[in-house]
């Protein structure tokens, strides 16, 4: 029996999207233990349910996707699913209220945690929803649990198609907004890893946040002028393009020898620039460019082989904003080669903002690999 | 900007960022710190603020203030608004009878009811009884036990401790209850306004059911103050419900629980806290959790302000007498227990409150019954990196500066004020420490390379002398070459970082034990133990790379070392000069250079201080005078003028030598002033000679570099002229070729812009500078003198003597006059007679002489007027030419510009080239032909388009005239047109063949702007021919002093339609005298005319347009319009242009 398949259908109709992934996860003729799986807005609830009826056995987590992509087919309508049969163990849980206090619910943390009862090779898997300003918030709970263990948190936040300004995640048939479901993943057959990857490249323009809403993301000054006045200025841009143009390069915090890129949401006009992850005062910041996106898809697959050679599954969490990037730029297929092949089976999410244990980011992929 | 400021609590204008309201506020990020580093300001974020009024209470500038609703209500009241007020029972404690009389003023404006807080509060102490009654056998942790009495400790609860929210007993507050009994019970459904001391209060009624529709919040202090003038005695008004027992008392701490008390059992547990201090809170929660909850009391009375309502922020301080409150408080006190005094069962007190609520007034508890709203939101986590972050940016490097605590930023500690920082609410400014810091970093080390600034270098290295006299120290000063370069090229900011690195490694260079330190400019400065090793750790850095900026080129510096003597006095200024004089010996900009101080450099440095010194009192004192060394006409041995040499005695009648300052007023900037001195004195001197009758020939004064390249000298010698009135025969200035560093086509352009003040220019010391034969070339000098210092030495009269004899011919082709200087003996004479050089000076001839002497001398001598231009009567030798080491050779190969021999035969009518040198060559675009091929050119040429000069050249062919032709040729590279103007001369002649030496300039820019000048003339006689309008051309000159004398105008053109519109014929108009123009101007517009006309002049870059009245030839004034554009030319008078119509016609 197989360990694990992916199945994907772009179907736009909600049952038949189900029927053919479901068709595919049954052909391996036993039930899953787990099933994450992504959808378009319109059809996620429908398969949240569907999924609960169908395996009510199985762990099924989800999240709301801008695009799926599964095994050198990518699509933004339809259903993708990872399904795993063999060789781990999980538990469950979710965070509620996470755009102000999913602080409120770490015994659920906890539980799950004593549930799975060890933590050797277990990582934490999350989806958030997006919007809500709550990724930060959710990671500082999962480290009030896991600080000083041994478990990693990998995560993404939810995405949707333009124009929807909800995203929604699910576990076990629950459908929940403002929320964040998790999994405790033990793999018994092996590591756990992970790579990330940046295509940007930093540039020699720095700035210090000196006015700021950590609670609303947004940066009002950087050196003491104006954000959107600065980065204008940097970027030669004019007030019509700058949100593109800072799209395009965006800026990444500087921490601990790392660059965790943030991506724009929106240039307002007090001048303030809000972002889709926190930022704090006194940061440092560095305006980023585009790298060598094949360069670095080069050194992707030649690190990360490194890491484990061959995956027997590998969740792909990758940004919304550098998919976008890629279609914009006619990157999308080298993109998908990339991932396909090499990382066993593999399921996308594609979302608002990745998350790498007490870091919330923008802008960067994440390969979860499973040995 | 983030939105503050605009919640009930506010910042105003006099606030100066003490810090006291961020101390004493329960909140973190209530209070934000904005502005810049010389305007802060703490201001209030109305979302988190909580309005317990604690900072209002604290500020000591009377900068935190409120907003109510006060002037809202009195508006509303005069439009008739019909209105109740719920009035809190402090009020008639605080203000005795005068709460009634203000209740009646307010009812005589239109309130319809008021309510005394104390009935609801005896509700509310009911309810909160019924509520522990129910739940008090319940465990702890399912059981409320906070008193809600202070709506303030509510909202902080609700946003900021979560876990005290199920702890608040369910029930409404004192003044809530009197607004639910007031709306539901006695249906008044006025809109209510409350009168209170408490600012928080809004925040209980906004929870409220819609229905309360409480609008106007208004404080004690502001309505009294609104009443401040007004009699209030003739009003009076009782409230219309009040409480009957403890009531009115629960606005003091502690008796809303007291009034609890006498439900339950004496055992029972009860607490007071009258503040929100985390100590408070940290109680409160504590006794929450589990294992400590058998310590949770039956009710706890939580206040925000310590003496409860009496103090709230909201009241009148003015107002406020602790005795008088007090003494009603004991009153009230004792009539509200006394009333009750029979009643000593708790039960059974109990049973009556319980009775008269449910059985006499038919309360309802459900109507008192409330909850709360969990609006907490959970605060950021801040990541270590980023703690450490701005902890090094505050320059907190150490756990001793991080932990500091003292609390003047108004934080418990330096890590709470970094998450501040890091949030957002403050910034590092203001931490008294950071500041304390950075003043100290700033004052001793320099922003740029982080080193030590030249004081605190001077102070550290002189300590460490004066500390170590046993030890032997040196300095080393260093300068980055060609720093101004490297700025220019990649701007200032990489300038700066390229200081930088070279500072690191050069302060890398001088740990442990020496130090090093950035004093300006490209200057580096390290002060290190003379010792094995240490000067090698400098010497052995060979220069910069600065490839990680992506500069690839060299960056070097020179330094200069100073070994400092023992026991000495310790000068740091002085040792620093010395070992940056030693740098200044030696540079490179392949490699760092090292060079030693030695003392020869420090006497010289010494010496040059002492004469500027002197010059300087010599330039005050008027030290300076003229002498004369005479020049000669070799042949005559008359006067033909002198050369006037300044001449220094100083006050102590001492003779300095013009060697010993010269060349030090030039490195010092001091040359220009010494000029100008002689220059005034011999034009002073002349004119005077003249004044007295004696003829004085030419005077040759020198001319510095400096004042050659100055822009002012032009007018320093035109005033100098027009001062003293001189001729310009009478002066000639020279200037010497030892001058180094300058561009010789600049120095020629100088020269030939000098030479526009009328005054010739000889060159001194020809060829002992580099710019030689090319300034003759230039065409720009009048003279040169040669010194026979050439002549001399060992072979100095063959070589010097055929050099002399080459220039000679050479100069005299080219029409300038050469005299020779420092003739010694008869035989240089004779020599410089037999080679043309006809005018000397020297010891020969004289001395140099006073003016005295000189004077006497000219007397006794015959004197010449001027040195003439010998003319060629010979032929030069061409053969000389073939032979490339003959001086001719060198001399037409490496001095002249374009230049061409060629050979013309008469009798084949064709012309070859016999010669050309390579700047012809470059001139032609042929570099790389061979001759044969430049001959094939050449012939091409003169045989085809340049037939017509080969005429011309015909034409001189045997005479001494020189031809200037200029034509058009087209060079051969790009086969762009060049404009060349040709000056040719006969050589020699052999039979029919004439050699000629034909000079090249490429004059194509000039042709352009000749061309221009044709088309513009063309178009000028155009306009000038028009029959509409009048147009003449004039040329006016103002006086020296510009503007303010009066102008001198001539007519140059008039036009036919001028005349005729003036009627006057044109050569009536062009024989106008000043006077005739001036009368053509009718007197009243005479003086606005030559205003405007002065003002053209001013600004020739616009026209004016006038109009004035201007007399006709019959007598008539007619009003006309006048346009007129002006040029300033060459001498600085002016040419304008102007046009002319009638204005009546144009009417």
């Amino acid at each position: 029996m197989e360990r694990s398949i992916s199945a994907i259908s772009k179907n736009t109709d909600e049952e038949a999207a189900f029927k053919e992934v479901t068709k595919q996860i049954d052909a391996v003729g036993a039930p899953p233990i787990v099933i994450l799986f992504f959808a378009d807005y319109q059809i996620f609830k429908y398969a949240s349910e569907q999924f609960r009826k169908k395996y009510p056995q199985s762990q099924v987590m989800g999240s709301t996707t801008y695009m799926n992509l599964v095994n050198g087919v990518y699509s933004h309508q339809g259903l993708s699913a990872l399904a795993i049969y063999t060789d781990i163990e999980v538990s469950t849980g979710t965070l509620l209220e996470i755009d102000r206090h999913p602080m409120n619910y770490v015994g659920r943390v906890e539980n799950a945690l004593k549930e799975l009862g060890t933590e050797e090779n277990t990582c934490c898997i999350e989806f958030c929803t997006a919007f809500s300003n709550g990724e930060e918030l959710v990671l500082d709970t999962f480290s009030q649990t896991l600080e000083g263990r041994n478990i990693p948190v990998f995560g993404g936040s939810g995405g949707v198609g333009d124009g929807i300004e909800e995203t929604l995640v699910s576990l076990n048939g629950q459908v929940l907004r403002k929320a964040c479901v998790f999994m405790f993943i033990h793999n018994l057959n092996g590591r756990i890893a992970f790579y990330r990857e940046n295509i940007y490249k930093p540039t020699s323009h720095c700035f210090t946040v000196t006015g700021v809403e950590c609670e609303e993301r947004t940066v009002y000054e950087y050196n003491d002028r104006p954000a959107a006045d600065v980065i204008k200025e940097v970027l030669d841009a004019t007030d019509e393009n700058l949100l593109q143009q800072h799209n395009l390069y965006p800026v990444g915090r500087l921490a601990d020898n790392n660059i965790y890129i943030m991506d724009v949401k929106s240039i307002n006009p007090d001048r303030s620039i809000s972002y889709y992850a926190r930022v704090y005062n006194m940061t440092r910041m560095v305006l980023l460019e585009p790298d060598d996106f094949e360069k670095v898809w080069k050194e992707t697959r030649v690190e990360s082989r490194k890491l484990i050679a061959d995956p027997a599954f590998t969740l792909v969490i990758n940004c919304c904003g550098r998919a976008k990037k890629f279609e914009h730029m006619g990157f999308m297929d080298g993109f998908t080669d990339m991932v396909s092949g090499q990382y066993g089976s593999i399921v996308t999410l594609s979302g608002y903002g990745e998350q790498l244990n007490d870091v919330h980011l923008n802008q960067t992929l994440l390969l979860v690999m499973f040995e | 900007m983030k939105k503050y400021n605009d919640g009930t609590v506010i910042t105003n204008s006099d606030c100066i960022a003490c810090n006291k309201c961020v101390a004493h506020c329960p909140i973190m990020g209530a209070n934000v710190s904005v502005g810049d580093d010389l305007n802060r300001k703490i201001l209030v974020d109305g979302r988190k603020c909580t309005h317990c009024g604690q900072c209002i209470s604290v500020c000591a500038h009377h900068a935190r203030v409120y907003r109510d609703d006060t002037d809202a209500l009195f508006e509303d009241l005069r439009d008739g608004v019909k209105l109740s007020v719920i009035v809190d029972s402090s009020f008639f404690l605080f203000y005795g009878e005068k709460a009634s009389q203000i209740l009646g003023f307010l009812s005589s404006l239109g309130v319809e009811h008021v309510y005394d807080t104390s009935f609801g509060a005896e509700i509310s102490i009911w309810a909160h009884g019924k509520y522990i009654k129910d739940n008090q056998d319940k465990p702890a942790s399912e059981r409320a036990f906070i008193i809600n009495s202070c709506p303030s400790v509510v909202s902080t609860i609700e946003l900021y401790h979560p876990l005290l929210i199920k702890k608040i007993i369910p029930v409404y507050s004192s003044v809530a209850c009197t607004a639910i009994y007031a709306r539901k019970y006695l249906k008044d459904n006025n809109p209510f306004v409350y009168l209170g001391p408490c600012l928080s209060q809004k925040d209980e009624f906004s929870a409220m059911e819609e229905d309360i529709n409480v609008v106007y919040y208004v404080t004690y202090e502001h309505l009294t103050d609104r009443l401040k003038e007004r009699a209030l005695e003739q009003y009076e008004r009782e409230s219309d419900i009040a409480g009957v027992g403890i009531g009115e008392l629960t606005c003091l701490p502690g008796v809303f629980a007291e009034g609890l008390s006498l439900f339950f059992k004496i055992s029972s547990k009860y607490e007071l806290f009258t503040d929100m201090s985390p100590e408070t809170f940290s109680r409160l929660e504590m006794v929450c959790k589990p294992g400590y909850e058998v310590m949770q009391p039956l009710a706890a009375e939580v206040n925000a302000c310590k003496s409860g309502c009496l103090e709230g922020p909201g009241i009148s301080k003015e107002d406020y007498n602790a005795i008088e409150i007090h003494n009603r408080f004991a009153k009230a006190r004792v009539k509200a227990y006394d009333a009750n005094a029979a009643l000593t069962d708790r039960d059974a007190i109990w049973e009556v409150v319980n009775n008269i609520s449910t059985g006499v007034n038919k309360l309802d508890y459900e109507d008192f019954t409330r909850t709360y709203a969990d609006r907490y939101r959970q605060p950021f986590k801040i990541p270590a990196s980023t703690y450490d972050e701005i902890f090094d940016s505050m320059l907190k490097d150490t756990e001793i500066k991080r932990n500091i605590n003292c609390g003047s930023c108004g934080y418990e500690s330096c890590a709470e004020m970094v998450k501040a920082i890091a949030y957002g609410y403050n910034r590092r400014e203001n931490c008294i420490h950071y500041m304390n810091d950075m003043m100290t970093q700033k004052y001793t080390y320099n922003p740029i390379t982080g080193l030590y600034n030249a004081e605190v270098f001077h102070k550290k290295s002189v300590e460490i002398l004066r500390n170590n006299p046993d030890r032997k120290y040196f300095i080393c000063a260093g300068n980055v070459n060609k720093l101004r370069i490297i700025n220019d090229i990649y701007g200032y900011e990489v300038g700066n970082t390229i200081l930088n690195v070279i500072g690191t490694q050069l302060k890398s260079a001088a740990l442990p034990d020496g130090i090093c330190g950035y004093v300006g400019g490209g200057n580096f400065v390290l002060f290190m133990e003379y010792k094995p090793g240490t000067l090698e750790r400098i010497q052995s850095i060979e220069n910069f790379d600065m490839s990680e900026l992506d500069i690839h080129q060299m960056v070097t510096m020179r330094f200069g070392i100073y070994i400092i003597e023992k026991n000495k006095d310790y000068n740091p200024t002085a040792m620093l000069n010395y070992a940056f004089m030693a740098a200044r010996g030696n540079s490179s900009a392949a490699q760092n250079t090292f060079t030693f101080f030695a003392s020869e450099a420090k006497d010289r440095l010494s010496k040059e201080t002492e004469i500027i010194t002197k010059l300087q009192r010599a330039f005050d004192n008027d030290e300076l005078s003229i002498v004369y060394m005479p020049q000669i006409d070799i042949s005559t041995r008359a006067i033909v003028g002198a050369e006037g040499r300044c001449h220094w005695v100083d006050g102590d009648g001492v003779f300095h030598p013009h060697e010993e300052y010269v060349s030090i007023a030039e490195k010092n900037g001091m040359i220009r002033k010494l000029d100008h001195i002689i220059w005034t004195k011999a034009f002073a001197t002349v004119r005077r000679w003249l004044d007295t009758g004696v003829d004085s020939p030419q005077i040759d004064l020198f001319m510095s570099m400096e004042s050659l390249m100055a822009e002012d000298t032009f007018e320093i010698i035109s005033r100098l002229r027009d001062e003293y009135k001189i001729s310009n025969h009478h002066i000639r200035f020279e200037i010497t070729e030892r001058a180094q560093g300058y561009d010789s086509k600049l120095l020629a352009k100088r020269v030939r812009y000098m030479r526009k003040t009328g005054f010739k220019i000889a060159i001194c010391d020809f060829g002992a500078g580099i710019a030689s034969l090319s300034t003759l070339l230039e065409g720009t000098v009048d003279t040169i003198r040669i010194n026979m210092d050439i002549y001399k030495g060992e072979g100095g009269e063959s070589r010097g003597g055929m050099i002399l004899a080459s220039i000679a011919r050479m100069t005299k082709d080219l029409g300038v006059t050469i005299e020779a200087d420092n003739v010694e003996n008869e035989a240089q004479a004779g020599f410089l007679m037999s080679v043309g050089i006809p005018i000397a000076q020297g010891p020969l001839f004289s001395q140099v002489l006073t003016e005295h002497e000189y004077l006497k001398m000219l007397k006794t001598t015959k004197k010449k007027a001027v040195a003439e231009k010998i003319k060629t009567i010979g032929k030069i030798d061409a053969a000389r030419f073939y032979n490339s080491s003959s001086n001719e050779s060198t001399l037409f190969e490496s001095y002249f510009g374009p230049a061409v021999i060629a050979e013309f035969d008469e009798k084949e009518n064709r012309m070859d080239v016999a010669r050309i040198n390579s700047n012809g060559m470059k001139f032609f675009g042929c570099e790389g032909k061979s001759a044969a091929e430049f001959q094939a050119l050449f012939s091409d040429y003169i045989n085809g388009t340049g037939v017509a000069q080969r005429e011309k050249i015909r034409g001189i062919l045997g005479s001494d005239e020189e031809l200037v032709m200029t034509f058009p040729i087209h060079e051969q590279v790009n086969f762009s047109e060049i404009w060349v103007k040709c000056y040719v001369k006969e050589l020699s002649r052999t039979d029919y063949r004439h050699m000629l030496f034909l000079r090249l300039e490429d004059i194509s820019s000039e042709q352009v702007v000749e061309d221009a000048l044709d088309l513009s003339n063309k178009q000028m006689s155009f306009f000038m021919n028009s029959p509409v309008c009048g147009n003449c051309i004039i040329h006016a000159r103002l006086s020296e002093n510009r503007l303010s004398d009066n102008l001198r105008i001539t007519m140059i053109d008039v036009n036919k339609a001028f005349c005729e519109l003036l009627g006057y014929t044109k050569a009536e108009i062009m024989g106008w005298t000043e006077i005739e123009l001036r009368d053509a101007i009718h007197p009243m517009d005479r003086q606005y005319f030559f205003d405007s006309i002065r003002s053209v002049f001013a600004d020739d870059k616009n026209a004016c347009l006038l109009e004035f009245r201007a007399q006709n030839k019959a007598g008539y004034y007619k009003p006309v319009k006048y346009v007129m554009a002006s040029k300033q030319i060459e001498d600085g008078s002016f040419m304008a242009y102007v046009n002319l119509v009638s204005a009546e016609e144009n009417r």
